[in-house]
């Protein structure tokens, strides 16, 4: 992804925008809250936590198995099965097969994974019209903006800003704010486009390898439409999105709609083990499922950090992470932002070129207690950022360990070590920090900015102690 | 393409970590509701979707289709091959009846721009989430219940399960799954303006749940 | 344990904690030649230098007694993380052995002392900041809550967001300064609109960001950490 701006700058431009503050504000609250809803019983949220987690660790441990039988079965259905190492290769592949069937239009429905490997610009620049057909999507891309979350892709845009946008592209239709309105209204425009659509691409939410099924969760029927109405449907999917079997998905659907949105179940779950049959009146006639790595058989091999890849795009950890809520998704600079985010794309990308991601992190912790199948957050960035400063660099697995390791920084907590190592050091040390406290610095960086400065202590707790008569051993 | 393939699954079996399969140990939810009790449930949890329900005794669904399509205004209604010839000689005159009879480009104008409402059997409900369960076969193919901004549902009784996951076993679908099995919990909806719901986005704006006893 | 920030910044608060324990009947002894937990540096990623640091302590606590220590996030680190620190190394095992016996202050006057407190301060009115340690690790964010309720003249204001984190994060508090001021502030808004005249907490960390920040704000709202405020309650040192 190109970052145009430098992160400092784009953290600086979201801090400065009070609207948006506001927005995500009001966004956060509410997925949290809804999200509370469905959990009332802290005991009983643990135990599917629980399950959630162990049948996602066994997609991962079993993975490269998985893989093949999920091949095998979907073969079986006739829907063909494609690998792409990189994201060029992806988009290569999804545009070969338009290609071969005169593919001009395409519907497409929500997916992260193709705002991974840009497939729209690709399609685009090949000359084929790709419109998102999931309210959220239309509205951003309308805006020409990129999706912030990735559940809820126009979550920082208001009302106004939406119906500016949208009436800008379509002044055909008479302005308004009503939400009701301008959902009919998108309706009328994308039910042509539908019926029409050359070929219609989506994401996948779990792809079961028992029998060879892609499921589908969504709310507005856009993911139905783009599956079901043209005659070609292309499934993209990262690689650890398979589950062993059918039976793994009711506890998997039931954790991942009440973390993502607080809603038991979505509108439509929509389970497709074959496109249209012999005898059957509609349906793709023809079915693909692309296959993409695009970095995460890498983080599969690094055993510290594979938990990463159980991760089923909830985007709870998002919602509760108040570092993103101040700085919302654009900031980060990449498809995924928040806690999931700073983990899996400097792992992706490299440390390199995305290290300084995992300083957007108090640990506060918050991440890690909602992830409905338990990663734990908090130590894979934690990890992440001892890779960047003192990792070995010629770790394989991960680009640019050690890359961040810059000498002030470096110095700095040498000299802390040899102070708070050393109960010597360390008793003449505070001696002058707390009898000549009148010295220590007025301004701590940005510190200094938002609050007072501490000063120490007359007196340490080790003297004050001592006075007081506590032993001492 | 068969190279990446290769390359891939040698990464991923190329692992260090032991590979041992952990057991999963998926609490099977059972709550020991009676008839009457899903039945409440499942109209509980339709209704707070949005969607609407009726109990209806066999008999009682000839009338209520004739009382209620005019009422709301429906001038057509697309029904399935299998009980569309049961059902269309009891249905009133005014009200057309459409038979998805041939394939889908043959008639999609007609399906996506003058078709007010489909009428669906189902192969059962979900009384915990307030879901009805579609497998779509040739005599109702897919399009049926997503297309038409009226969808009309018949579950009948027998066949509501408590959870998600009994229906699955119960009816053994791992053995044999469809080409597309639905799960359908409400009318369409989206809430990605500032969070406010809107409903009939693409999919039907209304969703009428006929729940059959015998 | 004292921890690094009580030490030099805290004393009173560590004072008042070792007090509240020796009021309750237990023989409190502080290991003169403590220094930190290492955490500063873990959290940045620099774990080779946590690494003597954290060495250090363990030899100032031999014996196999509870360890006290008035902070979440010092407790959390000992007990939650060492495990991670000293991995692979020889002496893992006393590393555990000291995790095993961390106690966070509150923890331990709840849990195991079952303190009875008596309230002999005026009425006020507080607002109590959970800190995310206490809260996401420790788990002991209640206990704070259950120490102040049995003070009677004391009312407890809730303010919004509370589970929210500060800001303060350690070393994210400087070098994501900006973030952290926006943070705060949030936080300190939050803490001003429940006119309460205090805020207390188990964390020097967060009393250092939040009372920082307020003070620059010029507000009158007060911060204090939980041992002494409560130590001042049933002394009625107000």
């Amino acid at each position: 992804m190109q970052q145009i701006k430098s992160l400092e700058n784009r953290i600086d431009e979201a801090l400065s925008n009070e609207q948006l503050h506001t927005n995500f504000r009001s966004a956060m609250s509410f997925l949290m809250e809804k999200r509370r809803d469905q959990f009332p019983d802290e005991k009983q949220l643990n135990n599917e936590r629980e399950v959630a987690s162990s049948i996602r660790s066994n997609s991962v441990t079993q993975l490269p198995e998985l893989l093949i039988k999920l091949e095998e079965n979907l073969e079986k259905n006739n829907i063909k099965v494609h690998w792409a190492e990189t994201d060029l290769e992806a988009n290569n592949i999804v545009y070969q097969i338009l290609k071969d069937a005169n593919a001009k239009t395409v519907v497409k429905g929500k997916s992260m994974v193709t705002e991974e490997i840009e497939l729209n610009e690709f399609l685009d620049n090949k000359g084929i019209e790709i419109l998102e057909t999931d309210l959220g999507e239309f509205l951003v891309q309308l805006a020409n903006e990129k999706p912030s979350h990735i559940v809820m892709p126009a979550i920082h845009k208001n009302r106004k800003e939406i119906s500016k946008a949208f009436f800008d592209h379509f002044p055909e239709f008479p302005y308004t704010e009503d939400v009701d309105l301008i959902t009919q209204q998108v309706r009328k425009i994308l039910r042509e486009r539908f019926r029409k659509a050359d070929a219609g691409i989506s994401g996948v939410n779990f792809a079961v390898a028992e029998t060879g099924t892609l499921c589908l969760v969504e709310n507005e029927g856009n993911g139905r439409m783009c599956t079901t109405a043209p005659p070609i449907h292309i499934a993209v999917t990262g690689i650890e999105k398979v589950v062993e079997k059918l039976s793994d998905i009711p506890p998997l659907l039931d954790i991942l709609t009440k973390s993502a949105t607080g809603q038991e179940i979505t509108t439509y779950f929509n389970m497709i083990s074959s496109p249209r049959r012999e005898g059957e009146k509609d349906g793709p006639k023809s079915m693909h499922l692309v296959l993409l790595d695009n970095g995460r058989s890498k983080i599969h091999q690094n055993n510290d950090m594979q938990e990463t890849l159980k991760c089923i795009r909830c985007g709870s950890c998002i919602n509760h992470c108040p570092v993103y809520t101040q700085l919302g998704g654009h900031a980060y600079g990449t498809v995924y932002p928040g806690p999931i985010g700073i983990t899996l794309e400097p792992q992706k990308q490299g440390i390199t070129q995305l290290g300084e991601l995992t300083s957007l992190c108090t640990m506060c912790g918050a991440c890690g207690e909602v992830c409905p199948v338990q990663i734990p957050l908090p130590k894979l960035i934690n990890k992440l950022r001892s890779e960047a400063v003192e990792g070995n660099n010629t770790n394989e697995l991960i680009e640019g360990t050690r890359s961040k390791r810059k000498p002030l920084e470096s110095l700095s907590w040498q000299v802390w070590k040899q102070v708070y190592s050393s109960p010597f050091i360390y008793s003449i040390f505070s001696k002058i920090a707390t009898k000549l406290n009148f010295i220590s610095p007025k301004k701590l960086g940005k510190w200094g900015k938002y609050r007072i400065t501490p000063r120490p202590s007359k007196q340490s707790l080790k003297e004050l102690a001592n006075q007081a008569g506590f032993d001492n051993e | 393409m068969n190279n990446s393939r290769e390359i891939i699954l040698e990464r991923l079996k190329n692992n260090t970590n032991e590979t041992s399969h952990i057991k999963v140990n998926v609490a099977k939810k059972t709550y020991h509701w009676s008839k009457e009790e899903m039945i409440a449930k499942l109209s509980e949890k339709l209704q707070s979707a949005r969607a609407e329900t009726c109990v209806l005794s066999d008999a009682e669904l000839i009338d209520w289709l004739n009382e209620e399509l005019p009422k709301r205004g429906i001038r057509n209604i697309l029904i399935g091959t299998s009980i569309a010839k049961q059902l269309s000689q009891y249905i009133n005159n005014e009200i057309e009846v459409l038979k998805y009879e041939d394939s889908y480009e043959s008639w999609s104008e007609k399906l996506f721009n003058e078709t007010d409402a489909s009428i669906t059997t189902t192969i059962g409900a979900i009384a915990e989430s307030g879901s009805i369960v579609l497998h779509p076969t040739p005599h109702e193919p897919r399009l049926m219940s997503l297309v038409p901004n009226i969808h009309i549902a018949l579950v009948y009784e027998d066949t509501i399960y408590e959870t998600f996951d009994q229906i699955i076993s119960t009816q053994h679908w791992s053995e044999n799954m469809p080409t597309n099995a639905l799960l359908i919990s409400g009318p369409s909806k989206t809430a990605d303006i500032e969070q406010v719901l809107a409903y009939g986005v693409h999919g039907p704006k209304e969703l009428i749940v006929l729940i059959l006893t015998s | 344990m004292g921890t690094c920030l009580v030490d030099l910044f805290y004393p009173k608060a560590g004072l008042a904690g070792m007090q509240l324990l020796k009021n309750a009947g237990v023989k409190v002894i502080y290991p003169s030649k403590q220094t930190c937990c290492g955490q500063p540096s873990f959290n940045s990623g620099y774990r080779k230098e946590a690494l003597p640091v954290a060495r250090s302590l363990i030899k100032c606590f031999p014996k196999d007694i509870p360890i006290v220590i008035p902070s979440g996030s010092c407790a959390g680190m000992i007990k939650y993380h060492w495990s991670e620190l000293f991995e692979g190394k020889s002496d893992i095992e006393k590393a555990l052995s000291i995790a095993e016996r961390v106690y966070e202050l509150t923890e331990f006057l709840v849990d195991k002392l079952n303190v009875e407190l008596t309230d002999l301060g005026e009425p006020t009115k507080i607002a109590i900041h959970t800190s995310c340690s206490c809260r996401n690790e420790m788990k002991v964010a209640d206990r704070i809550e259950s120490l102040v309720s049995q003070l009677s003249k004391v009312e407890v204001l809730e303010q919004e967001r509370k589970p929210e984190c500060c800001g303060f994060g350690g070393t994210f508090a400087v070098k994501q300064g900006d973030i952290s001021g926006a943070m705060v502030k949030d936080k300190t808004d939050a803490l001003k609109a429940t006119n309460a005249s205090c805020v207390v907490s188990q964390d020097c960390g967060c009393l250092m960001n939040i009372g920082g920040a307020l003070e620059k704000q010029n507000s009158q709202l007060k911060t204090q950490h939980i041992a002494q405020f409560l130590w001042d309650r049933i002394n009625a040192a107000n």
